[in-house]
């Protein structure tokens, strides 16, 4: 009878605790492999990009990887630089990664294309290359 | 003289059914012209121009009318934000950015009414944003109100014509309500529930998925709603099933998986699966008197509802609603017996206990002989095999689901495998022989009358916000402002619908009806009490139309968050990339119809037979049976109204 | 017994409240820390100077005022983006009145003078919108997006023709005028000019209107990459209701620029938020 409760055990473990843990660890995993860096996109009054300045190392090839935890959606253009895929608009929960190489030391802004808010016009950050 | 009075009373026969057949015949003729007048109505096919704006939540115009075979044009102008513009039943859309405006052509060939929704993700309760799209003539609402009205007229001929109170009751006149048949005569299946495995291994399952939910929701935030696994499992997906499956064909089935009372449960048993204590650890207190009845979750569930344009859109507020009420039941647990949350705190287990006496399932005693000579009886005290019924009911009587878990303790205890999961027709329990009428499990009191009347009065207010074109009642819904004219305003008129007007408005043809009987020893009380059981169909019925309304538009989303349940970018399944496509919009408003007919069906049945209940005899049964069958005549009107009128 | 089932309740409550706590800091990704925004303030002061724009832009009336910068960012509800270089635009604004007229000195940065407006190249240009209704809408996006606006259209390519008396090289031009933004290059053909700066009104998208009245003056110069700007006009409109009144209190207006050279033209520009205007 022991073995039923050590086995029911088991499955309640792997359901609950078991499930929280790998959850996490796969989010863990699906960040190895580049340099990235993990942007959270808000419109200005719940906050604003987040970090809304950031700094990658010059000659890296950088991976954004774009949150949008909004309920409407949101954009991203960074202008001085080539990314890769070129992002239309970000919706609603989606999640979008874009590449580029930071080539040129400096500051340099990204901004939200898509009118998310009133506040939209101010929906801007800076990534600076040194 | 025997011969003459003989004569006198069949010319009376003959003259009434004379005035029957003319009253028929007037009544058919003027449904005719009716129809008539609502299908041959014709215009010219204008060409229209409508300029609709948009904004979170609701469109201006929010009610837009055209005549069939006329050309629409539509210029969609966004006030804020990004908003779609798609029309159920045609299929046709459009979206318009702040700035840049949408166009939309189309022949509007299909009669009826239709919603047009927003199809691009605006803001938290975006799936809601809904206005009403009418082409003249509007047949299905006209067939509805017939639909309504033959039934209607079917009940009064019927019963009319009867004579005697009915020895057996029979549904339809053809089952026999007191028919079972045991589906545990099937060795697989009675061995399945009595095993100890079963229900563990569905619960597993529950678990695994409530904890996602849980961590979605709580990672999920204040973001999009119907892009979180969270809000869509629990609102979209269960809610529907529980109300269209769940509840009205395998009654408390839910009750038996619920992940809610689990972690009380093996507090109290010291034991996961195999059997422990039979007497709960804990304070162990016997839930006060006072307390023992239906009220306190007619109020739990009012007051839930209070949160609904929260919990159903944030998943943040998802997380709360379900932490909390773990975090209740857990304590629940520790202070009084067995399962007292499920029976008396459990927001959901009020309507489900209710509406589960109507469904094809329960577990029964075989044979009570059996049990009589049985001592002591092991389904109360439990044994070695299992634990006694935990929802503190009497298995070995019990003749409704209202209170039985579906846990099947009774079952694996039962030394003499005298208990039985059976199939029985739709409502029998309703007429379930009452046994004592002090405690909660046989009494028939308001509270149960209240729970019926509540629920379609909560079903009101949700159709009306979530369903309905009215923005200014999905911002008292989320509480945009918080006076009389906002959230103040909605739980007033919340408290006023549910508990005074629909609960009045039974109150009167109750009382109609025992005026009408000509009763003289009659309780009114019971006269309410007994008829509101008819809503019981009435409000499966409304709520599984409302459900329709909930998964047709909204189940594509469903599919993405599988994939996606936190939206960190996963693709598990590779459905993510899914975009929102509602389906089978066009045949919506006529299923909702036929379940709405449906449900009076059922409720028309079983309300005469609630009638011979309360009266002595036939003919105050019949008399007290009119005005209850107008009342029910109204109400499904009114629910036809809104949703295809 | 009763002390560890009320032990259990605590910890049970305190750690969903901690949950709770926890996730609320953080249901918006990160904890929200927002930037205090307020709108820029623009003192209009009264000085008793008056500038005759044919002289020149009188850079020594404007030096004893002290410019408010606002910023810029590009408008995207047109495709695609313009090539920008590094940084966003800004714009300086002063200004001042002398009771009878309005001026307004506006500065930015641009590497290249543009001032032809052609099927191909386009102008540089600059203006300030003024909203005529009471109630201003949220945002600056559109032209008078849900009332009407009063806009001082300054463009480069009008200022030479004018200050110049240079007649345009051609008589059809381009501009970006909605809904034809696919056919970008949708020839107009010229009207004379009458001003450097052109005096609209516009209720939306597609609506912009030239005045009957067209009562502002401008002049424009570029110099190391600089544009400085001035507009003029009477303080009191001669059509009451299609011109911006100034009277003393508050207002608002927003600006817009064109860099000719990144390719903006009619829609394409970067556009500011709103700028109160403190008039005294």
């Amino acid at each position: 009878m022991k073995k039923n409760e050590l086995f029911a055990a088991v499955l309640m473990f792997l359901a609950t605790i078991g499930m929280v843990i790998g959850i996490f660890a796969y989010e863990k995993s699906r960040a190895k492999g580049y340099y990235t860096v993990e942007l959270i996109a808000r419109a200005p009054l719940n906050g604003n990009w987040y970090p809304s300045k950031f700094t990658v190392p010059f000659g890296q090839e950088v991976r954004i990887r774009i949150r949008n935890i909004e309920t409407v959606s949101h954009g991203f253009a960074l202008p001085d630089f080539k990314i890769e895929p070129a992002i239309n608009e970000i919706k609603a929960g989606e999640v979008k990664e874009v590449k580029f190489l930071a080539d040129k030391r400096g500051t340099f802004p990204f901004l939200c294309t898509v009118w998310c808010s009133n506040e939209h016009l101010r929906m801007n950050g800076e990534i600076t290359v040194e | 003289m025997t011969k003459f009075k003989a004569q006198n009373k069949s010319k009376i026969q003959i003259s009434n059914t004379k005035a029957l057949v003319r009253l028929l015949g007037i009544f058919v003729l003027s449904l005719f012209w009716i129809l008539c007048f609502g299908i041959c109505h014709s215009s010219f096919a204008a060409e229209r121009f409508f300029e609709v704006k948009a904004k979170k939540f609701s469109y201006t115009p929010n009610i837009i009318k055209v005549n069939k075979g006329d050309k629409v044009n539509i210029r969609l102008i966004s006030e804020d934000v990004h908003h779609g513009f798609f029309v159920d039943g045609y299929g046709v859309k459009t979206s318009a950015l702040p700035g840049q405006e949408g166009a939309l052509s189309f022949i509007a060939d299909k009669s009826g009414r239709f919603s047009f929704r927003c199809s691009v993700t605006c803001g938290s309760l975006h799936p809601y944003m809904i206005g009403y799209f009418y082409v003249a003539p509007n047949n299905l609402w006209v067939w509805g109100v017939l639909g309504v009205l033959v039934l209607g007229l079917i009940s009064w001929l019927v019963t009319a014509g009867k004579k005697q109170k009915d020895e057996k009751l029979k549904l339809f006149g053809i089952i026999p309500l007191e028919w079972r048949f045991p589906l545990t005569k099937f060795k697989p299946l009675r061995a399945l529930l009595k095993s100890r495995w079963f229900p563990f291994l569905p619960i597993v399952f529950n678990l695994f998925i409530f904890t996602i939910i849980l961590l979605a929701g709580f990672i999920g935030g204040l973001g999009a709603g119907n892009y979180n696994f969270g809000v869509m499992i629990v609102w979209i997906l269960w809610w529907v099933l529980l109300m269209m499956f769940m509840v009205p064909v395998i009654g408390r089935f839910w009750c038996m998986m619920c992940p809610f009372p689990l972690i009380g449960d093996w507090i109290q048993r010291g034991k996961l699966i195999n059997v422990g204590r039979q007497k709960s650890w804990g304070l162990n207190k016997r839930w006060p008197n006072k307390l023992r009845n239906l009220w306190p979750l007619v109020i739990l569930f009012w007051v839930s509802t209070w949160f609904s344009g929260f919990f159903t859109v944030k998943p943040f507020a998802t997380f709360i609603l379900l932490g909390a009420i773990i975090l209740i039941a857990i304590i629940i647990a520790l202070f009084f017996e067995k399962r007292t949350f499920c029976l008396f705190v459990c927001p959901v287990s009020g309507f489900q206990g209710l509406y589960a006496n109507f469904s094809l399932f329960g577990v029964r005693s075989r044979d009570p002989e059996i049990c009589k000579k049985h001592v002591p009886k092991t389904c109360v005290v439990g044994n070695e095999k299992g634990y006694g019924c935990p929802w503190m009911e009497l298995p070995y009587e019990m003749n409704r689901n209202t209170y039985c878990g579906l846990c099947f303790e009774c079952i694996k205890t039962c030394p003499y495998d005298n208990m039985d999961l059976v199939l029985k027709p739709f409502g029998q329990d309703l007429f379930a022989e009452r046994r004592r009428t002090d405690d909660v499990y046989n009494r028939r009191g308001t509270d149960e009358a209240y729970k019926a009347l509540t629920m379609i009065g909560i079903f009101l207010s949700f159709f009306l916000a979530f369903q309905g074109p009215y923005g200014h009642l999905r911002d008292m819904v989320t509480a945009k402002t918080f006076g009389l004219h906002g959230y103040l305003g909605y739980l007033l008129e919340s408290f006023t619908i549910d508990f005074l007007l629909i609960p009045g408005s039974l109150f009167l043809f109750a009382w109609l009806s025992k005026l009408a009987s000509k009763s003289k020893d009659v309780k009114l009380k019971d006269v309410f009490v007994n008829f509101s059981y008819c809503l019981v169909p009435v409000g499966i019925a409304v709520w599984g139309a409302f459900s329709l309304g909930i998964i047709f538009p909204n189940g594509s989303y469903l599919l993405h968050i599988i994939s996606d349940p936190f939206s960190w970018g996963w693709n598990l399944f590779g459905t993510a990339s899914i975009p929102w496509t509602p389906f089978f919009t066009g045949l919506m408003p006529y299923l909702q119809v036929l379940i709405t007919l449906g449900g009076m069906l059922f409720a028309l049945d079983f309300g005469y037979k609630f009638s011979q209940r309360t009266y002595k005899d036939i003919g105050e049964a019949k008399r007290g049976w009119i005005p209850m069958l107008i009342y029910l005549i109204l109400i499904h009107i009114f629910f036809i109204k809104i949703f295809v009128g | 017994m009763k002390k560890t089932v009320y032990f259990i309740t605590f910890v049970l409550l305190a750690a969903f409240a901690g949950l709770v706590y926890y996730g609320a800091r953080h249901w918006r990704g990160v904890p929200v820390q927002i930037e205090k925004f307020e709108t820029p303030v623009l003192n209009v002061a009264f000085m008793d100077k008056d500038i005759d724009l044919a002289q020149g832009l009188a850079s020594e009336v404007w030096q004893e005022i002290k410019p408010q910068e606002i910023k810029l960012m590009y408008q995207v509800t047109a495709l695609p983006w313009p090539k920008i270089k590094g940084g966003l635009p800004f714009v300086a604004i002063k200004a001042f009145h002398n009771k009878e007229d309005i001026y307004f000195y506006l500065r930015w940065p641009d590497d290249t003078e543009d001032r032809v407006h052609e099927t191909a190249s386009f102008s540089d240009a600059g203006a300030i919108m003024f909203p005529l209704e009471k109630k201003a809408q949220p945002h600056t996006i559109m032209m008078g997006f849900l009332g009407r606006v009063n806009i001082w259209h300054w463009k480069a390519n009008q200022d030479r023709e004018y200050w110049r008396n240079e007649s345009p090289q051609t008589k059809a031009y381009v501009d970006f005028y909605y809904p034809f933004e696919d056919q970008e290059l949708f020839p107009v053909s010229k009207h004379v000019t009458k001003s450097p700066v052109n005096d609209l009104v516009a209720i939306r998208v597609g609506t912009i209107t030239p005045k009957d009245n067209q009562e502002v003056a401008g002049k424009g110069i570029w110099e190391n990459g600089v544009w400085s700007v001035v507009l003029k006009r009477p303080l009191a409109a001669i059509e009451a209701e299609n011109g911006v009144n100034f009277a003393a209190g508050k207002k608002l207006a927003a600006l817009a620029i064109w860099n000719g050279s990144q390719g903006d033209r009619g829609g394409r520009k970067s556009i500011s938020d709103w700028v109160e205007l403190d008039i005294k």
